[in-house]
């Protein structure tokens, strides 16, 4: 009974806004912006309370009812930080089967996060997943086909395609599009993501190649945390907050932060809905297990605009970005005179979705969703596969394979380990 | 004998185990790689390795405190044969021998996941005893799927029946995996609004949706759209968000970009828009746009700028109808006035103001402006149903017709924006450009002279058409009457009603100038009043154009002018050079016998290495001008040049760009370090010093000071 009556006010809460927009704006101009009575904010439940999953706590005006993780001592810890009751889950399917559960956070590593996401969404919830989208191409895909064949909202936890100052650029992200959409720089474009540009790797996110086999703590479910991702003895280095430099799990400095530096630019470059035709490394060999660094990885789409992932960072003012009739540097500096006010003259690039909750209210898609999230989260496994080979590769945005390589082809959508499976 | 030989053999044996341990000691020690060069040749050399050397290989990958090294050296050995089949094949089947030798289970669990790897079939058949061990069962069925093809799918059924319950879930997965698909990558398109019609009809498809958007990002998108679209009507459409408090943020910003963009938006109505768009912006880019619009302010304060005619409230601005305007110029002041008044009185009854549209009730009067209109721009949407009949009179005439295409029995079929009344000349539109009934059209009317020309949806139906005087056969129309919206005994809706008065056709100058002392410099149909390379500047749609494949030299006016604010419009084409000659010579070279305010492309990338003062605007080699203020190439800038004494000062699309004093400048050398006589000259001609490239320039009109 109690189930169905939260359902049903779900349900009402979104059939008000999207049948009669009015209802739910008036509300909010009376009380001042954004705010939100708390009868009438969306509810979260989040799998994953980490260093991460406890940080999705916060988010304003939606109301945390469901908690889940399989390491006990972090499900007691985010317990605490919130206030009233909440239900507590070792099972993430038990959450999502939580009638009164809006939105599904989901903070857990990479590994998790497809069968997670298509699971919320075969369950009717909407989802908000942390980057990276997903650990392979593979996944990626069925995570965007679940996501729409059910007509569910997806937003990807990074932002800076639509808020925030984008590292080191000193503006948002906005200015830059304008720039580039302008054709002051000419085209194609080159853009160049490194230290000196504002953008730094964290390359402490390296795996260690001589673990041996400790045992499991007892707070701790391994097999659960592991889910799909191959057996491997426990050691504590691959779980909780050093998990990203194992292939298994996520990819490095590239996994961590790749999906931040990659998004914004697809954005910019107008590329959101294709992928390079060619990635190409330099680096040390990689080991079969632990991520190592990375001195160079160049992508290169179809009309010849390249990203540059620059690890080493050798030269002091690389532009960011360089075309045939201009340079941006970081900062925002520019071989262009008066470039902020020419820019600023601009027509300003289409309005995007950056409120989650008016996403899911209004059941239109969020800025960065499960499309354009999985063509930036492509390029960051296009580059983790290339990596991993030790070699250069051709692709193919259309058809997401790689050219003329069958190894390559073969990490695209590896299998999962027992019981789980796409 | 047989001994000895033996014991050679042995003693040979050893020096070949040996030295093959310490050819693996090598090979392992080139790994892992830090450049993919530095193994090349081991890679070669592993190439060649023969069973023995490939077993004790294995071996060093079975041990534990030789793991980590020969995992990279196996990695890297497998990615560089994973594409070449024949070396594929045999490092497969080198694994598959080697697996069940192989105790160390991360080493074991490696050569399943590179099996998987190399793809091989072949390897299936070595792998699949693994399936039936509780220990490697799930490594080996996914490194089996990951090979795949039927012998993939057989073996895993045959080890199906007979594995225990935990094996069957690891084998059915990596079955179900065989058999998945993976979904087709498909993209979905948001807008709506169809980009292969023309803007006005966006536009309108734009103003449609919005009456129907339910929530603000749907309507914070169409405000976007409207961005793209130029003119007055998307300019106004905009405003009209100022007052929502989710969109009048975006609303400001745009409304402030397009005044910037578009420089002929001007006039009472666009000047309260951008006032009221200064106070309700905010955000990032706010401080520079208002920096930006501080000057568009001056210039949108314009005898020839928009006016709003309908105000959306009420008929403030509009009057009934009295008569004809032959017979009112008979009528008697007084009884005009009490006719006027009279015709008020009907008129709120005929005509009503709902929703914010202007609607016609089907009886009555035609409704008129208070003022009246010479030339003029006009623009009006309006909106009939079913054998719907209306139509737009000019300076008090019938009329641009709107009627109801169906209506074959009066010839309707033509379409409307016609000029229906004529007699002589053209009556009919060019081509049917109505939008279906009971949907909106925009009409855009212009009205120069007793010349016609509309717009209806964005397509041109009549072009530059005579319009006869109605009244009066014999007279040519009016110079100056009203403009009514014709009642017609049909419901008809009209909004967006925006006049735009037009300077006569032989004014290139406003009154404001005109009054201050303006002369023109170029009478916009041929070159009367200039001298000198008459062939190579030509008169061309009212501008002087350089064509330098013509001939070579330089364009003077005939007068001489000392001290004068020069004003007028120039086009470049990219990297184009020219420049303007002041107090010159008719010989020599100007920009030293004279002095040249420099023309040129300065962003265009083969000037790179300019200097400031050669930058467009300086004076060339003299006072340095600021780049960044030429409008994109191929657009047409506005500059004045004012020179008093020995001060100048040049002024760049509303900017003052090169300020300074010619005597000051040139008293301890000048900067380009060359002799400019020309520095002292008091007076001397103005002209257009060509260096080889295509310039427009027009509009041209002086001052004396």
């Amino acid at each position: 009974m109690k189930n169905k009556s939260a359902h049903s006010r779900r349900k009402f809460l979104l059939q008000s806004a999207t049948l009669a927009a009015g209802i739910s704006i008036i509300p909010r101009h009376v009380l001042g912006r954004g705010y939100l009575a708390p009868s009438d904010q969306l509810t979260k439940g989040i799998i994953g309370v980490g260093g991460m999953g406890r940080g999705h706590i916060g988010y304003a005006n939606t109301r945390v009812v469901a908690i889940c993780d399989v390491d006990t001592t972090h499900l007691a810890a985010a317990e605490k930080l919130i206030p009233g009751k909440i239900k507590t889950f070792h099972d993430f399917r038990e959450l999502i089967a939580l009638p009164e559960v809006d939105i599904v956070h989901i903070a857990t590593p990479p590994h998790w996060h497809a069968l997670m996401s298509i699971a919320a969404v075969e369950g009717g919830k909407d989802v908000w997943c942390e980057k990276p989208m997903t650990r392979t191409i593979g996944e990626g895909l069925r995570v965007k086909a679940a996501v729409q064949q059910y007509k569910k909202m997806f937003r990807l936890n990074t932002w800076f395609r639509f808020q925030d100052t984008f590292y080191g650029m000193n503006t948002t992200v906005k200015p830059i599009k304008k720039l580039v959409e302008s054709g002051l720089l000419g085209w194609p474009l080159t853009v160049t993501v490194s230290k000196t540009t504002g953008f730094d790797w964290k390359f402490y996110w390296v795996g260690k190649t001589d673990l041996t086999e400790q045992p499991v703590p007892k707070e701790l479910d391994y097999d659960r945390w592991l889910g799909p991702a191959p057996y491997k003895p426990y050691h504590p280095h691959r779980v909780h907050s050093s998990f990203r430099g194992y292939w298994d799990y996520d990819g490095g400095g590239l996994g961590d932060m790749g999906q931040h530096y990659l998004d914004p630019i697809q954005y910019f470059l107008g590329k959101d809905d294709t992928s390079p035709i060619k990635v190409e490394v330099d680096a040390e060999q990689q080991h079969f297990d632990a991520c190592g660094t990375f001195r160079k990885i160049t992508f290169t789409y179809e009309d010849g605009c390249k990203i540059i992932l620059d690890g080493e960072a050798k030269q002091s003012d690389t532009p960011y970005i360089e075309g045939p009739k201009g340079k941006l540097f970081a900062g925002f500096r520019s071989t262009i005179p008066n470039i902020a006010e020419k820019i600023a003259a601009m027509p300003d690039p289409a309005p995007q979705v950056t409120d989650f909750l008016e996403s899911v209210r209004y059941r239109t898609p969020f800025a960065l969703n499960e499309s354009n999230g999985f063509r930036s989260c492509t390029m960051i496994n296009m580059g983790k596969i290339a990596l991993q080979l030790g070699r250069s590769l051709s692709f193919d945005p259309v058809n997401l394979t790689f050219l003329n390589d069958d190894e390559a082809n073969k990490m695209l959508n590896p299998p999962m380990r027992t019981p789980w499976h796409l | 004998m047989k001994k000895i030989s033996l014991l050679l053999l042995c003693m040979h044996l050893i020096v070949c185990i040996i030295a093959q341990e310490k050819d693996l000691t090598q090979v392992l020690g080139k790994f892992p790689y830090q450049q993919s060069g530095e193994i090349a040749t081991t890679l070669s050399a592993m190439e060649q390795w023969n069973a023995a050397e490939w077993t004790s290989f294995w071996d060093a990958l079975n041990r534990e405190q030789s793991f980590t090294a020969a995992s990279f050296a196996f990695t890297a050995y497998v990615h560089h044969v994973a594409n070449q089949e024949v070396l594929r094949k045999k490092l497969s089947a080198s694994i598959t021998k080697a697996l069940p030798t192989t105790q160390l289970a991360a080493a074991k669990r490696l050569q399943l996941q590179q099996l998987g790897l190399l793809g091989e079939p072949a390897s299936i058949k070595g792998i699949s005893p693994l399936l039936l061990d509780p220990v490697y069962c799930s490594d080996a069925s996914m490194s089996i799927s990951r090979i795949g093809g039927t012998s993939a799918k057989k073996y895993l059924q045959k080890a199906l029946k007979k594995a225990g319950p935990t094996e069957q879930n690891s084998i059915q997965s990596a079955l179900n995996y065989l058999s998945y698909q993976s979904p087709a990558n498909t993209t979905q398109s948001a807008t709506s609004i169809p980009a292969s019609v023309n803007p006005t009809q966006q536009l309108l498809a734009i103003q449609d949706q919005m009456e129907k958007a339910s929530n603000p990002i749907d309507q914070k998108r169409l405000l976007n759209q409207a961005e793209k679209i130029d003119g007055i009507g998307a300019f106004a459409f905009v405003g009209k968000y100022l007052n929502n408090a989710d969109l009048q943020q975006q609303a400001a910003g745009i409304l402030i970009r397009q005044s910037l963009a578009d420089r002929s938006l001007k006039g009472a109505m666009v000047n309260d828009l951008l006032l009221e768009a200064r106070k309700k912006l905010q955000g990032e880019d706010s401080a520079l746009l208002m920096k930006l619009s501080d000057s568009r302010l001056q210039e949108t304060n314009n005898e020839y700028g928009y006016i709003s005619l309908f105000n959306g409230k009420d008929l403030s601005g509009w009057k009934g109808l009295v008569a004809n305007p032959i017979a009112r110029k008979k009528m008697h002041p007084d009884s005009l006035a009490a006719a006027q008044a009279k015709a008020n009185q009907s008129m709120v009854n005929d005509w009503v103001v709902k929703d914010g549209l202007l609607i016609f009730t089907g009886h009555g009067e035609n409704l008129a402006t208070e003022k009246n209109y010479r030339n003029i721009e006009l623009w009006v949407d309006w909106k009939i149903t079913e054998k719907g009949d209306a139509g737009i009179y000019l300076r008090g005439s019938p009329q641009v017709q709107i009627w109801d295409t169906s209506r074959r029995e009066v010839g309707a079929q033509v379409g409307s924006g016609g000029l229906y009344n004529n007699t002589t000349q053209p009556s009919k539109p060019l081509l049917v450009a109505d939008n279906p009934i009971g949907t909106w059209n925009t009409f855009r009317i212009i009205m120069k002279g007793e010349k016609v020309t509309v717009y209806l949806n964005g397509v041109k139906v009549t072009d530059e058409v005579t319009l006869e005087n109605y009244w009066d056969r014999k007279q040519p129309i009016f110079p100056e009457e009203q403009i009514e919206l014709q009642a017609h005994g049909t419901y008809v809706a009209y909004r967006n009603i925006y006049v735009r008065p037009l300077p006569d056709e032989d004014s290139l100058i406003s009154s404001e100038e005109k009054a201050s002392g303006f002369l023109p410099l170029f009478n916009g149909k041929d070159l009367t009043g200039w001298i000198g390379n008459i062939a190579g500047y030509q008169a061309e749609g009212g501008a002087i154009v350089v064509h330098p494949e013509k001939s070579g030299g330089n364009l003077y006016t005939e007068n001489t002018y000392s001290d004068f604010v020069l004003r007028f419009d120039f086009q470049l084409t990219p990297g184009a050079n020219n420049g303007i000659g002041i107090r010159a010579p008719l010989t020599g070279d100007a920009a030293y016998e004279g002095m040249e305010i420099q023309v040129l492309d300065s962003e265009h990338p083969k000037y790179s290495q300019l200097q400031p003062y050669q930058y467009h605007g300086s004076v060339y080699g003299v006072i340095p001008a600021k780049r960044g203020y030429l409008l994109p190439t191929g657009e047409w800038n506005r500059e004045e040049i004012m020179i008093k004494g020995n001060r100048i000062q040049v002024t760049l699309n509303g900017t003052v760009i090169t300020e300074g004093d010619i005597a000051a400048a040139a008293q301890n050398g000048t900067m380009d370090h060359k002799a400019h006589p020309g520095l002292l000259r008091k007076e001397g001609h103005i002209g257009f010093l060509g260096h080889g490239d295509v310039v427009r320039f027009k509009n041209l009109r002086i001052k004396k000071l």
